[in-house]
C-alpha cells in the first residue's frame, strides 16, 4: 500500500500527527493494532490544567483536534486559577473515557486523506543503500506501508513492563502487549535510548463506594471551553469528590514498602516528580497525617471510578489493605489494580526542532516516546510531527515555534536542546514568556500559521479574522482620546476588569464580548508595560542568535569545552549561535566562548582584563 | 591560539630591578620546561608546593656556561594550582638582564609569551574560580592600599559570592513558593495556607538595597576617594595640603592666588587611597591664567567626593563657602584654618567645622578622622564587612534591588503571581550574573522538594 505519511500509534500524539498531515493534503495511514485502540486515556481521565490546558489551546489553534473532543467527551469543566491572571488561567476537564475514544474515531474517520490500517508494526523500511532514508513501514501479517516519512508514536509500549509489588510482566498497558521489536530496531539504529516509569492508581466499581464520606467538589457554572470554535458547553456536569488517606494507610505502606519495585531497588528508572506514588508521599511527607484522593469518574455512564492521588505499585493485597482503610472506600470493588510501568523511550536530543531523528531521513517521533509525559504534551508533539512530516514530503522548509510564540515552541525547544531525565512535563514556569502565552491568545500566536499550512478550513479562519476585529475595535475602544485612556489606565490595575471598567464608562462599549474574548484583552492591558519590555528582550536574543557560526567552524580549537560537547556540535553543524544554544549540554558559558571564537579567530579574550603574570 | 595544551611563561613580579623575580609556567609542559633552565641540587624527586634550591642556567650556551643565578622552584600540579593545569614557578634575583635570559630560554624550551590576564583565564576556564573572583584578582592586583587590598581578598576568598549565593537562596524560595501555588491550583492544600513570601522579600530587598550602598565604600577603596580643598584665596589650602601630606610638595606664600592650577597628590588615610587635590583660591574678579585656575577649582570640587571648604578663623565664611558647603550636603567639611593666629577664643562659626592649624599642627589628627569617617562611614566597613567594589557587580546589584522592590510593591497591591515573579526572575538573573545562573529546574527542584504535590 502506497501512502504519503504513515503514523504509527494512535494514541493522543498519533491521532494529531495523523490529522495534522491528512489536513496539510497527504495521504496518511494510522497503524493501530485495532481501532476500539484510538485515543485511549490510560490513565487519569482528566485533560487540561495549568500549562497543558494552555497546550490543548494551542493544539487547536492549529487546527488540531484534542480541545475539540475534550468540549465534546467532558463530564465536568473547571477553569482554574480564576482568581490569577489571564496568563496563568487554564480549563480542565474530567473526561468520559469511552466517549473520548468515540469522538476521536469519528473525527479522524471523517477526515479526508485518513485512512486507518489495523495491523501490528514490525519493522522500519528503507530506502536502498543503509538506514538513513526511511521508505515504509512492514506489518507483522506481511503487510508493506511505502512512505517517505514515518511518525512513530508508540507511548509506554516500547519494552514495556509492568510491575504490581513483586509481579512483574511486559506490557505497554495492562492487558496489552508490549512493542519490543520496535525497541530493539531503534536501538538497532544507533539511537540514544533511556527508560523512564511511571504509575496508575487502581480503579474501583462505583456503586460499592460510599460517596456520602466525600467532600463534594463540582463544575464552574459557566464552563470554559477547550476549542475557539466550541461557543458554549451545554452538557449537564458531573461532580468529583475527596477523600483522605490516613494514619493507617500510612502505616500499612509503610509496613509494605519492602514489595514495591522503587524502594526495593528492583527498579531505578525515573518516574515524574510531579505524579508521584502514595508510597512516595507518605515516605518523603513523613509529617503529613493525610494525603487528598480525589475520586473522579471515567465516564458518565461507566462504572469505573479512578483514584487520582493514589498511584501506586504495591501488591494486590496491600492495595486492597490499603483501600479498606479509607473512609468510603472500604470493601469497595477493586476492579484493576495499580501498577508501575517502565518503558524505553528515545533520548529526544535525537531530535531535530521539527521532531525528525537526526539519524535517519523522515522518521519523526512524538509523544510518550520523546520522554514526556500527559495526554496534552503527547497531542503537541503529535501535531507538531504530523505537520513536519507533511512538510517534509512536500521538500518544504520545516514549522519550527518559538519559545515567545507557544508552549508548543518551549515543549519541542526544552526537549530538543536539552533532553530528558525524568518524564517530561510541562509547566507554565517553563516559559520565560508566560505573559505573552495566555490560553486566549492562543489562536492570535498560532491560528495565522495554521492558516497558511492548509490546517484551518474557511470557517475557522472567518470566525478568527471577525474575533480579532472585535478585540481591535474594543482595545480603541478603551485607549480613544475623548476618555484619555482613563478607562486603559483603570483597567491595567489589579482588581479592575473589563466588567468593572464598562460599568464606569460613561459610553458603551462599541462591542459585547464573549468571556474569552475578556480574557485576552485584561491580559494585553494589565501585562503591556512587561510585554513590551520582553519583547525588546526576544529581538536581542534573535538577534544574537541569528550569529552565523562559519560552516567550517573548529570546536576542538575553544578551550574549555569539553570532548563531548566538541564531537557534538561537530556532528550537529548548528549554523547560528541560536542553534548551538539549543543544543543539549551547551551552557551559557560555552556558548560565550563559542561566540568569541566564532568571530574572532585570534586573541580573543575573556572581558577581565589583568596584568600579565597574575 | 588559547589551547590549554599550549604551556605559557611570564614574569609574575613587576618588571624592573628588586629583590625577587618570579617567573610562572602553567600548562602541561610546565615542569618539563622549567627544569630546562634549572639544575636542582642533587635530587629528581619534585615534591610539590616545595621550595627547591638549584643553579639557574641558559641551556642554549655552552655546556661550560656559567649559571645566570641560583634560584627556587615550585611546582604546583595539576588540580592543586592557580590555573588548574600545572604550574611551575621559578625565583631568581630580579635583575632585568637575568629575567630576560630567562624568559627566552623558557620559550626556547616550548612554552610561549602568556597575555595579559591569561592565567587567570585560564582558572576561569578550568574552574577553579568564577567570575567575580578573576575580578577580584585585577583589583587586588591594582589595589592601591591595605584595605583595599583586604577588600579585594575578601571577594577572592569567595566572601561576596557567598552573601550574592545566599541571597540567591532566599530568592529561590521565594520564587518557588510562588510558583507552586500557580502552578498547583487544583492541590485544595497549598491554596489554603498562607505562604508567607511577604516577609522575606522585604527583608531580602533591603539587604540588597545594602549591598549596593556599600558601593561608594568600595569604589572608595578600589579607585581611592578624592578630597578637594577649596576656600578663598589665603585660605591656607596649601599649608594644609602640604601638612596633610606631611611634605613641603605645595609652593606657600602669603600672596594671595599663589595657586594658579591644582596640584594632586595620593595620601594613605588609614587603608584609604585619597586623592588630595588643592585648587586655586576661589574669588571673584579673577583674570587670566588666575580665572581659570578658578573655574578648574570649581569643577575638581564638584567632582570630589569630599570638599574641605577653609576659612581663615579670624574672618568669616562668605556667601561662597556657603554655596559650596550647601551644594555638597554631606559631602563638603567647614574647616577653620590657621588657628595659630587666634588670641582669642575661637569664633561661633567654627563650631560646626573643625578648627586646624597647619603651623602647629593642631587640630590635624581629629581632621583626618573627621575625613576618614566623611569617607568610609562606620570604621567596621573598611575592615571585616563583605563590600562591593566593582562597578559591574554594583550594576547587577542595582538593578536586582530596583526589581525586588517593584516586585514587593506589587505584592503589597495585590498583583496576581505571574506579575509580581516577573520582577523576581528579573532579580535573579541579574544575581546570576554575578556567581552563575538559576535555571527553572532548580525551582522545580525547591518545589518539589518542599511541597508534596501530586494528585
Amino acid at each position: 500500500m502506497k501512502f504519503d505519511v504513515v503514523v504509527v500509534g494512535a494514541g493522543h500524539a498519533g491521532c494529531e500527527a495523523a490529522h495534522a498531515s491528512a489536513r496539510s493534503g497527504l495521504h496518511t495511514a494510522l497503524v493501530v493494532p485495532t481501532a476500539g485502540a484510538v485515543a485511549r486515556m490510560s490513565c487519569n481521565p482528566a485533560i487540561g490544567g495549568l500549562a497543558k490546558g494552555h497546550l490543548v489551546r494551542e493544539i487547536d489553534a492549529l487546527g488540531g483536534l484534542m480541545g475539540r473532543v475534550t468540549d465534546e467527551a467532558g463530564i465536568q469543566f473547571r477553569l482554574l486559577n480564576r482568581s490569577r491572571g489571564p496568563a496563568v488561567q487554564a480549563p480542565r476537564a474530567q473526561t468520559d473515557k469511552a466517549e473520548y475514544h468515540e469522538v476521536m474515531l469519528r473525527l479522524l474517520r471523517a477526515t479526508p486523506g485518513l485512512e486507518i490500517v489495523e495491523g501490528m508494526a514490525d519493522a522500519l523500511r528503507f530506502s536502498s543503500g543503509g538506514q538513513g532514508r526511511i521508505s515504509g513501514l512492514s506489518l507483522s501479517d506481511g503487510r508493506v506501508l511505502e512512505a517517505q516519512a514515518v511518525v512513530i508514536t508508540t507511548g509506554t509500549f516500547l519494552r514495556g513492563r509492568i510491575h504490581i509489588g513483586r509481579e512483574s510482566f511486559p506490557a505497554g498497558r495492562l492487558g496489552e502487549a508490549p512493542s519490543v521489536d520496535l525497541a530493539l530496531s531503534l536501538e538497532g539504529l544507533g539511537f540514544e535510548m533511556g527508560r523512564l516509569k511511571t504509575g496508575t492508581p487502581p480503579r474501583l466499581r462505583r456503586d460499592t463506594i460510599d460517596f456520602s464520606r466525600f467532600e463534594l467538589q463540582e463544575g464552574d457554572s459557566d464552563p470554559v471551553p477547550f476549542s475557539f470554535s466550541t461557543t458554549e458547553i451545554k452538557t449537564t456536569q458531573v461532580p468529583c469528590h475527596i477523600a483522605y488517606t490516613n494514619e493507617n494507610t500510612h502505616a500499612i505502606i509503610r509496613e509494605r514498602l519492602h514489595e514495591s519495585p522503587m524502594f526495593s531497588g528492583r527498579i531505578s528508572s525515573v518516574g515524574p516528580r510531579y505524579c508521584p506514588s502514595v508510597e512516595d508521599k507518605v515516605v518523603r511527607f513523613a509529617d503529613r497525617l493525610r494525603h487528598q484522593i480525589f475520586i473522579e469518574p471515567e465516564g458518565r455512564t461507566t462504572d469505573e471510578i479512578y483514584l487520582n492521588g493514589l498511584s501506586t505499585s504495591l501488591s494486590r493485597e496491600s492495595q486492597r489493605l490499603m483501600i479498606d482503610s479509607i473512609d468510603g472506600l472500604a470493601g469497595a470493588c477493586i476492579l484493576r489494580p495499580g501498577y508501575a510501568i517502565e518503558y524505553d523511550f528515545v533520548q529526544p536530543t535525537e531530535l531535530r526542532p521539527t521532531l525528525e531523528s537526526w539519524r535517519v531521513d523522515g522518521l519523526f517521533l512524538a509523544g510518550q516516546i520523546d520522554g514526556t509525559t500527559g495526554y496534552e504534551e503527547a497531542g503537541a508533539l503529535g501535531i507538531v510531527a504530523g505537520i513536519n512530516a507533511a512538510l517534509k514530503v512536500k521538500r518544504a522548509p520545516g514549522f519550527v515555534l518559538g519559545r515567545h510564540e507557544a508552549y508548543i515552541g518551549v515543549l519541542v525547544d526544552d526537549l530538543v536542546s536539552r533532553g530528558t531525565r525524568e518524564p517530561y512535563r510541562m509547566f507554565t514556569s517553563r516559559a520565560e514568556y508566560r505573559l505573552m502565552l495566555g490560553i486566549e491568545s492562543a489562536d492570535e500566536r498560532l491560528t495565522p500559521h495554521a492558516r497558511s499550512l492548509g490546517l484551518v478550513d474557511d470557517q475557522t479562519w472567518e470566525r478568527f479574522r471577525r474575533k480579532q476585529d472585535r478585540v481591535g475595535r474594543y482595545m480603541s475602544w478603551l485607549g480613544s482620546a475623548e476618555k484619555g485612556g482613563a478607562l486603559l489606565t483603570r483597567l491595567a490595575r489589579p482588581g479592575e476588569s473589563t466588567d468593572s471598567i464598562e460599568l464606569a464608562a460613561h459610553a458603551a462599549p462599541p462591542v459585547r464580548l464573549s468571556v474569552g474574548e475578556r480574557g485576552l484583552i485584561e491580559g494585553k492591558v494589565k501585562y503591556r508595560g512587561y510585554i513590551e519590555q520582553q519583547l525588546g528582550e526576544i529581538q536581542r536574543v534573535a538577534r544574537d542568535g541569528a550569529r552565523k557560526i562559519p560552516p567550517g567552524f573548529d570546536y576542538g580549537r575553544v578551550p574549555g569545552l569539553s570532548t563531548e560537547i566538541v564531537e557534538k556540535l561537530g556532528r550537529l553543524r548548528p549554523a547560528t549561535l541560536g542553534e548551538a544554544a539549543r543544543v543539549s549540554g551547551v551552557t551559557p558559558a560555552a556558548l560565550a566562548l563559542i561566540r568569541v571564537y566564532a568571530q574572532r579567530p585570534v586573541n580573543a579574550h575573556s572581558g577581565v582584563q589583568i596584568p600579565a603574570g597574575s | 591560539m588559547h589551547s590549554p595544551d599550549q604551556t605559557i611563561v611570564a614574569l609574575s613580579t613587576p618588571p624592573g630591578r628588586g629583590g625577587i623575580a618570579v617567573v610562572r609556567l602553567s600548562g602541561p609542559r610546565a615542569l618539563e620546561c622549567a627544569r630546562t633552565v634549572i639544575m636542582l641540587r642533587g635530587t629528581d624527586q619534585i615534591s610539590p608546593a616545595t621550595a627547591l634550591l638549584g643553579w639557574i642556567r641558559d641551556p642554549r650556551q655552552a655546556e661550560a656556561g656559567a649559571p645566570l643565578d641560583r634560584g627556587y622552584l615550585v611546582f604546583h600540579p595539576a588540580g592543586h594550582s592557580y590555573t588548574g593545569d600545572d604550574v611551575a614557578e621559578l625565583s631568581c634575583h630580579a635583575s632585568p638582564v637575568v629575567v630576560e635570559q630567562l624568559l627566552e630560554a623558557l620559550v626556547h624550551a616550548g612554552a610561549r609569551p602568556a597575555e595579559p590576564g591569561e592565567f587567570t583565564y585560564r582558572a576561569v576556564l578550568s574552574g577553579r574560580m568564577d567570575l567575580a573572583q578573576a575580578e577580584a584578582v585585577r583589583d587586588l592586583i591594582e589595589a592601591p592600599t591595605a584595605a583595599a587590598a583586604r577588600a579585594a581578598q575578601g571577594q577572592l576568598r569567595g566572601d561576596l559570592s557567598r552573601c550574592v549565593t545566599s541571597m540567591r537562596e532566599t530568592l529561590i524560595e521565594i520564587i518557588s513558593r510562588l510558583e507552586a501555588r500557580l502552578e498547583f491550583a487544583e492541590e485544595p492544600d497549598l491554596q489554603e495556607r498562607d505562604l508567607g513570601v511577604a516577609r522575606p522579600l522585604r527583608d531580602l530587598e533591603a539587604a540588597v538595597r545594602g549591598f549596593v550602598a556599600s558601593y561608594r565604600q568600595g569604589r572608595m577603596l578600589r579607585e581611592g576617594a578624592r578630597v578637594a580643598l577649596a576656600g578663598r584665596p589665603n585660605a591656607g589650602k596649601s599649608s594644609l595640603f602640604n601638612r596633610l601630606l606631611r611634605t613641603e610638595r605645595a609652593i606657600v606664600s602669603s600672596e594671595p592666588g599663589t595657586t594658579r592650577d591644582f596640584i594632586s597628590e595620593t595620601i594613605d588615610l588609614d587603608g584609604i587611597a585619597v586623592r588630595l587635590t588643592d585648587t586655586a583660591g576661589l574669588r571673584e574678579g579673577a583674570r587670566g591664567i588666575e580665572a581659570q585656575g578658578v573655574e578648574r577649582a570649581r569643577k575638581i570640587s564638584e567632582q570630589a567626593d569630599l570638599v574641605l571648604v577653609l576659612c581663615p578663623c579670624d574672618e568669616e565664611p562668605d556667601s561662597q563657602d556657603e554655596r559650596l558647603l550647601g551644594d555638597h550636603l554631606d559631602g563638603a567639611m567647614l574647616v577653620a584654618s590657621k588657628a595659630d593666629l587666634l588670641d582669642r577664643e575661637p569664633p561661633a562659626w567654627s563650631k560646626a567645622g573643625i578648627l586646624v592649624s597647619s603651623e602647629t599642627g593642631a587640630g590635624i589628627e581629629s581632621l583626618r578622622g573627621a575625613i576618614f569617617t566623611a569617607l568610609a562611614g562606620a570604621p567596621g566597613l573598611t575592615t571585616e564587612a563583605v563590600i562591593v567594589a566593582d562597578a559591574r557587580h554594583h550594576d547587577a546589584l542595582r538593578s536586582c534591588s530596583e526589581s525586588l522592590a517593584r516586585g514587593a510593591r506589587a505584592q503589597q497591591e495585590g498583583a496576581s503571581e505571574e506579575i509580581v515573579l516577573v520582577e523576581l526572575y528579573s532579580a535573579m538573573e541579574r544575581l546570576g550574573e554575578i556567581t552563575g545562573a538559576v535555571t527553572v529546574a532548580d525551582i522545580h527542584e525547591r518545589i518539589f522538594s518542599t511541597f508534596c504535590i501530586g494528585k
